[in-house]
């Protein structure tokens, strides 16, 4: 990680003073200002258990403050909304409701993603170490859980954007399984 | 003479063993189903259901602060209650954990999937594999990650899914909450609901987890336990209440009467012999004396008063005792003969708990009755320092007065004729236990959102397997019924304890490791899946065709199954509740459970409802046969109808009267009304006789003691219908009422010798 540091840090050091870089206090307003926002996703998983990537694709769909939903077009479609500590799932023209403090781990992974969405970084660094790196146009955010229980099971989070927008969304898993979503925004706030 | 003299020395003797019988040696009894009235409905039935699994189940709320601070308290309780071996089970809707060995172990054996044929065949195989590919990709993939290796066809979160309970309940924070805000939790105790000490200790116990986990924590908890408790505990205090209050109520009135503290002292000697006698008569008759009956039998500390009272007055003008007792022997016979048949007639109502009642006063009166007449004077050969005076005479009482006195009654008893009285139909009015219990669990079961319960089938067996065999037996045919919009649901305990016999079946179906090899092959061609992923699944497998079944009393222990193994109780059989929910049309469930083999329907409403009309019936049956037999007993000791239907008149005018009040003021009547309005009669009768037999020659004295005597015997029934047992209160208010009245009509009604013509 450090090594990885230093020629930025050079860079930043020999570039003009004006190209600082960006800090979290200035990404957080950026996020917390969007009030809708909706994105295709195509979501790739690279699972342990499998010889070959899992991949889905559809719409996802935000509204501040912890609305959000997962409509999946490929390959089976259904539906997963999260509004608040209610998560409904649509699957296979079945209906399921559950409340999320029933199923900690769905919770937590959920919640994450929400505080990102809505800049909730006080949430998040409850939960994660941030740190911040690129500038405005630019930015790879990188959470990393500080304790159990999340620790357990979760290795890091990146997640890298262009200001207010988010482009890729990736977890790492321990034991090494990966999912990366690519999103790619449809329209925001007043356009959608 | 000698027999007198040995009268004395045999009345201690006999008071000494009355005491030590009924006080000393017979156990007090506190089971409040003694007075339940008849309900005409199966009471091995309603015996299982009252020590039934679900008698020993409690409902707990905590109150006091934010829900989800509740939640988390929750937790921490049912911890420390699953540690405290006072407690079977305890639950609030935690979420599974969701590594439970010996389930996870069993999985294969418990689960119902593999009861199809079908199952465990590459089709079937391939189909759940793709199912949980779909997870995988879903924000469930890391929920069904681990499992995955191990159990990929779900067998494991199957068998969780029939654990979870109960249905309809709302949850704050997953965790289970009444609608009002508090958490709630569900407790199982292993003592017997009617085991009264070992329940008290449980919620001691329970009081005390609360506390330790948070002091500023509110909590209360219903249930049968919980009644059972707190009745006895209003018994004890009731009984203390009432016996105090009636004994300072009679020493006060006997001041107050005699202007002397010697009649009190000498008061006291039949009254003690009358309640010692009652006690040792019901303790011989029954075994045990139950507690409403010694609350209860504290009236009889101002209705045997009566006989003393009598003596008292009408010794005056240097007259001995003897001689007193002599001049008014045979109307204190008749009118005690009169009382004791009006408290027999307690024991014709059906209802064991009242015939107790009627078998203590009626042989505490006729102790008392026999004491005053035939010990009283010999102990007090000097006389008894008796100084009554009367402040007026009621045959001086204005005739306006005593008219309209009779003409209020004579309206009042005509009143049920035009409004007809009302009958309670509420089966809590009948029951014993205090009002302010049954209010709460009420509320409670509404701050549950919660249907009524009380509609439950009962399967039958010889023991446990034989009781989970049927169960599964009995599943198609209710599959059947919900099929048909008969019933919405059913739980049934063979959906979570599989019969050894179905354990054993789906074990035979579990393929040889070759032959599972061989399906996952075909099923996972094409799929993604890695190749040795599934060696796990073929080990699980592999052992889960050598396990021992589980039986229910391997999993006494067990945090989530000890709740559903004790389901299953042994009385004199084994029986497993299976609750319904939504039941559409009775009488076609009713018919439906009727084809059923060793399975019972137990319909709480409607028992409740037979035993309404039951006690209605037997009410009015045992009073009519209770006045008769007064009656006969009036005319055999008069000797004259004519002068029995004086005698009659005012009580049965009293009666009405009593009625009347009841039907203008809409109060509803039970059973326990108009038996008191038999026991009414043959007191009221007393007064009227003494008027009829010495109301010429002796005015004063029997108008003294008549007044002495009603006041006394309304005094303490009053004090009895202030109790919080519905049944006492019943008697109480029937009886004062009617006391009061009869007095009233008795004094209106009495003139010098002057018969009325008609």
């Amino acid at each position: 990680m450090s090594e990885r540091r230093l020629p930025l840090l050079l860079a930043l050091l020999l570039a003009p003073l004006p190209a600082l870089g960006f800090s979290l206090a200035e990404l957080q307003p950026l996020l917390a200002a969007v009030q809708r926002a909706e994105a295709q996703f195509v979501e790739e998983r690279h699972l342990a258990v499998l010889e070959v990537p899992l991949s889905s694709r559809g719409t996802l769909s935000y509204r501040a403050p912890d609305f959000l939903q997962k409509a999946v077009a490929a390959p089976q479609p259904g539906s997963f909304t999260v509004e608040g500590e209610r998560l409904t799932v649509e699957q296979a023209g079945e209906r399921r409701v559950l409340d999320l403090a029933a199923a900690p781990q769905l919770k937590v992974f959920t919640e994450s993603f929400r505080a990102v969405l809505a800049g909730d970084f006080d949430s998040l660094d409850r939960l994660y170490r941030l740190s911040l790196e690129g500038e405005r146009d630019r930015w790879i955010l990188r959470l990393q859980p500080r304790a159990a229980p999340l620790s357990r099971f979760i290795e890091e989070v990146t997640v890298a954007g262009s200001g207010a927008e988010l482009q890729r969304f990736t977890v790492l898993e321990r034991g090494g399984d990966r999912s990366t979503m690519h999103l790619e925004p449809r329209c925001r706030d007043a356009d959608c | 003479m000698p027999r007198r003299r040995l009268l004395i020395p045999l009345w201690l003797l006999l008071s000494a063993a009355a005491v030590w019988v009924g006080f000393l040696r017979a156990p007090l009894d506190t089971d409040m189903a003694a007075f339940l009235p008849p309900s005409g409905f199966d009471d091995r039935l309603l015996e299982q259901v009252r020590s039934g699994p679900a008698s020993r189940t409690l409902i707990v709320l905590l109150g006091g602060a934010a829900p989800e601070a509740l939640a988390r308290a929750g937790d921490q309780l049912v911890a420390a209650l699953l540690a405290d071996p006072r407690f079977e089970w305890a639950g609030n809707g935690a979420a599974l954990p969701p590594d439970d060995p010996l389930l996870f172990r069993y999985r294969y054996l418990l689960s119902p999937a593999l009861d199809a044929p079908q199952h465990l065949q590459a089709p079937w195989l391939r189909r759940e594999l793709e199912q949980r590919l779909d997870e995988l990709a879903s924000p469930f993939g890391m929920v069904t990650k681990p499992w995955l290796a191990a159990d990929p066809t779900g067998e494991y979160r199957r068998v969780l899914g029939q654990l979870a309970r109960p249905e309809g309940l709302n949850s704050v924070a997953g965790r289970w909450a009444s609608g009002d805000g508090r958490a709630l939790l569900l407790i199982r105790t292993r003592a017997g609901a009617l085991d009264l000490d070992a329940q008290q200790a449980a919620l001691a116990a329970l009081g005390a987890a609360v506390g330790r986990v948070d002091h500023r924590l509110e909590w209360q908890a219903v249930g049968p336990g919980v009644f059972a408790v707190e009745s006895r505990e209003v018994i004890r205090g009731e009984t203390r209440a009432l016996t105090l209050a009636a004994t300072l109520l009679v020493a006060l009135l006997l001041r107050l009467g005699y202007r002397s503290w010697t009649p009190m002292w000498a008061a006291a000697v039949p009254v003690a012999t009358a309640v010692a006698a009652g006690a040792a008569a019901t303790a011989l008759l029954f075994g045990t004396v139950h507690g409403i009956t010694v609350a209860f039998g504290a009236t009889l500390i101002g209705v045997s008063l009566d006989y003393p009272v009598h003596l008292f007055s009408h010794q005056r003008g240097g007259r001995s005792l003897q001689q007193a007792a002599w001049t008014i022997g045979r109307t204190l016979g008749l009118g005690a003969l009169t009382t004791v048949l009006g408290y027999l007639s307690l024991t014709w109502a059906g209802v064991a708990g009242l015939a107790q009642l009627g078998i203590f006063a009626a042989a505490g009166l006729a102790a008392a009755a026999v004491t005053t007449r035939l010990v009283l004077p010999g102990l007090l050969a000097k006389g008894c320092d008796a100084n009554p005076r009367l402040p007026v005479r009621p045959w001086q009482l204005p005739a306006p007065l005593r008219r309209g006195v009779i003409a209020v009654a004579v309206t009042l008893a005509a009143a049920p004729l035009v409004v007809p009285p009302t009958w309670q139909d509420d089966p809590a009015a009948l029951s014993p236990v205090p009002r302010h219990l049954l209010a709460l669990e009420r509320s409670v079961r509404s701050a549950l959102g919660a249907a009524e319960p009380g509609s439950a089938l009962y399967v039958h067996g010889e023991d446990a397997q034989a009781v989970l065999e049927r169960s599964e037996a009995l599943r198609p045919r209710l599959e059947q019924l919900v099929a048909d919009g008969q019933l919405a649901g059913f739980r049934l305990i063979s959906d979570r304890i599989p019969s050894v016999r179905t354990q054993l079946a789906r074990q035979a179906q579990l393929p040889s490791d070759p032959a599972l090899r061989q399906i996952l092959a075909e099923a996972t061609v094409g799929l993604p899946f890695r190749a040795d992923l599934f060696e796990p699944y073929l080990e699980a497998v592999a052992v889960a065709r050598t396990l021992a079944p589980l039986t229910p009393a391997d999993l006494g222990d067990h945090p989530l199954l000890a709740g559903e193994a004790g389901l299953l109780q042994q009385h004199t059989a084994w029986s497993a509740q299976v609750p319904l929910i939504g039941i559409a049309d009775r009488e076609t469930l009713r018919r439906a459970v009727a084809e059923m083999e060793g399975v019972d329907w137990v319909d709480l409403r409607q028992a409740a409802r037979a035993s309404a009309e039951a006690s209605r019936i037997a009410a009015i049956e045992a009073l009519g046969a209770g006045l008769m037999v007064i009656a006969l007993a009036l005319i055999a000791g008069l000797g004259s109808l004519p002068l029995a239907l004086r005698v009659l008149m005012p009580v049965g005018l009293a009666l009405g009267t009593v009625l009347g009040v009841f039907a203008l003021l809409s109060l509803p009547l039970t059973l326990f009304h108009l038996i008191t309005l038999v026991l009414v009669a043959g007191i009221a009768i007393d007064y009227t006789l003494f008027f009829l037999r010495h109301g010429s020659t002796e005015e004063g004295a029997t108008a003294h003691a008549v007044l002495l005597s009603a006041v006394s015997t309304i005094g303490v029934f009053g004090i009895l219908a202030t109790s919080e047992i519905p049944l006492l209160q019943a008697i109480g208010a029937t009886a004062a009422l009617g006391v009061a009245a009869a007095l009233l009509l008795t004094l209106a009604l009495a003139r010098r010798p002057d018969p009325w013509t008609h």
